[in-house]
């Protein structure tokens, strides 16, 4: 029943952004900005649910906390980033919109040079010298 | 073995956890990056043995990497208290001691353990000691000028005996006194031992010299409970006793244990008694 509220909730702003487009387009991006928001907001819950399963899984099956923790940042700054992006792009910039998702994948690599040092680390120390 | 199944485990988990994000991500525009740092991940877990082999420290480093990555990121906890780094180091400190303890009560034990063996010529199967520390007090006298403010302490010893089986069988049955073949060398070693030191051994000496029957009248307070046996068997696990009161002798003499302490095992029933008391 959630998805027909969402989709409800989704179309209702559509109609709306469109009539009031004609006459005040900035109330147009404020609704559609919200309406994002809404949807956002309600699907946290949801991913907090979905993220308690995995750490319980985790934490049963042994695998370092720090690794799921790192899974997750990646997820959590790829939402948002898209998240940010996408308002932006409905304002109708999309210059930077891209610029927000360039500083997310810049962040997402910044998770991984840890695990690269480490990995470089260990086959260094691998070969004979 | 375990640390296999451990390791599939992991490689199974984390392997889920890739493409259960992969189908959580927004848009495909992320979706290149997202995959390179999750295969980096699973690279990283199917290395986690030869890493292991290759650093003991493999965790630490990592942890420590991934800590100062976050704090670049600036969404970490960054404003750590002082007090929690001051808990975190009273903690690390008294790891580092408690260590530290463990291993000075491993040496001692296995000097103990050679010292015993070699003054009584009996096999010790192994010897336990507890340390605890203990703040120094004022009236110990020389030792106050330790800068420490806890010194360590030995507070029991236990000493187990390889040849409890042979010489419990014997005792009972009065039969196979084989053991005691073996027993008989300590009495002159004792004996010497007297000779240099003549403190507390004095009385135990008489008794070992002149045999059994002269035990119950010389009333040292190890011979008082164990007499009547002692009659009985003649002089069969006197020895015992006696090898016991060596050990402790020597344990207190060379280590400065409180005789109390000292718990020697594996030995027949009197020397339990004697321990006991």
């Amino acid at each position: 029943m959630e998805i027909i509220q969402i989709v409800g909730l989704g179309l209702i702003a559509t109609v709306l952004v469109l009539v009031v487009k004609e006459q005040k387009p900035m109330f147009a991006f404020l609704i559609a900005a919200s309406t994002g928001v809404l949807i956002f907001l309600y699907l946290i819950g949801k991913i907090g649910g979905i993220i308690e399963v995995l750490e319980d899984l985790a934490e049963k099956s042994g695998v370092q906390m720090i690794y799921l923790k790192t899974i997750l940042k990646i997820i959590g700054i790829a939402y948002i980033a898209e998240f940010g992006a996408q308002i932006v792009r409905d304002a109708g910039q999309e210059s930077i919109a891209s610029k927000i998702e360039m500083a997310g994948k810049v962040l997402i690599m910044v998770l991984a040079i840890p695990i690269i040092s480490i990995i470089i680390e260990t086959v260094i120390k691998l070969l004979p010298a | 073995m375990d640390w296999l199944a451990g390791w599939l485990r992991e490689i199974i988990f984390i392997v889920l956890i890739a493409v259960f994000i992969d189908l959580l991500l927004p848009n495909r525009a992320m979706e290149r990056y997202v995959k390179f740092v999750v295969s980096l991940l699973i690279l990283l877990t199917l290395l986690s043995p030869v890493m292991r082999f290759f650093s003991a420290d493999a965790k630490d480093q990592l942890e420590a990497a991934f800590a100062t990555s976050w704090d670049g990121l600036g969404n970490d906890s960054a404003g750590q208290s002082t007090e929690v780094i001051l808990q975190q180091g009273e903690k690390l400190r008294q790891k580092q001691e408690s260590e530290a303890l463990a291993w000075a009560g491993e040496e001692a034990a296995r000097q103990m353990k050679e010292q015993i063996e070699r003054s009584t010529g009996q096999q010790v199967d192994r010897v336990t000691v507890k340390l605890r520390t203990e703040p120094v007090k004022a009236p110990t006298g020389a030792d106050a000028t330790h800068p420490l403010a806890a010194e360590p302490v030995i507070s029991s010893v236990e000493v187990v005996m390889a040849q409890a089986k042979p010489e419990g069988d014997a005792a009972p049955g009065a039969a196979g006194r084989g053991p005691e073949v073996s027993i008989a060398p300590v009495e002159k070693i004792k004996i010497s031992v007297n000779t240099d030191s003549g403190k507390a051994g004095d009385a135990e000496g008489q008794n070992e010299a002149q045999s059994s029957a002269v035990m119950a009248g010389s009333g040292d307070e190890a011979g008082g409970e164990t007499d009547p046996e002692a009659n009985a068997k003649s002089g069969g696990k006197p020895a015992t006793i006696q090898l016991v009161v060596q050990i402790e002798e020597l344990l207190q003499q060379s280590w400065g244990v409180d005789k109390e302490a000292i718990t020697v095992l594996g030995a027949v029933n009197p020397s339990e008694d004697h321990a006991g008391r």
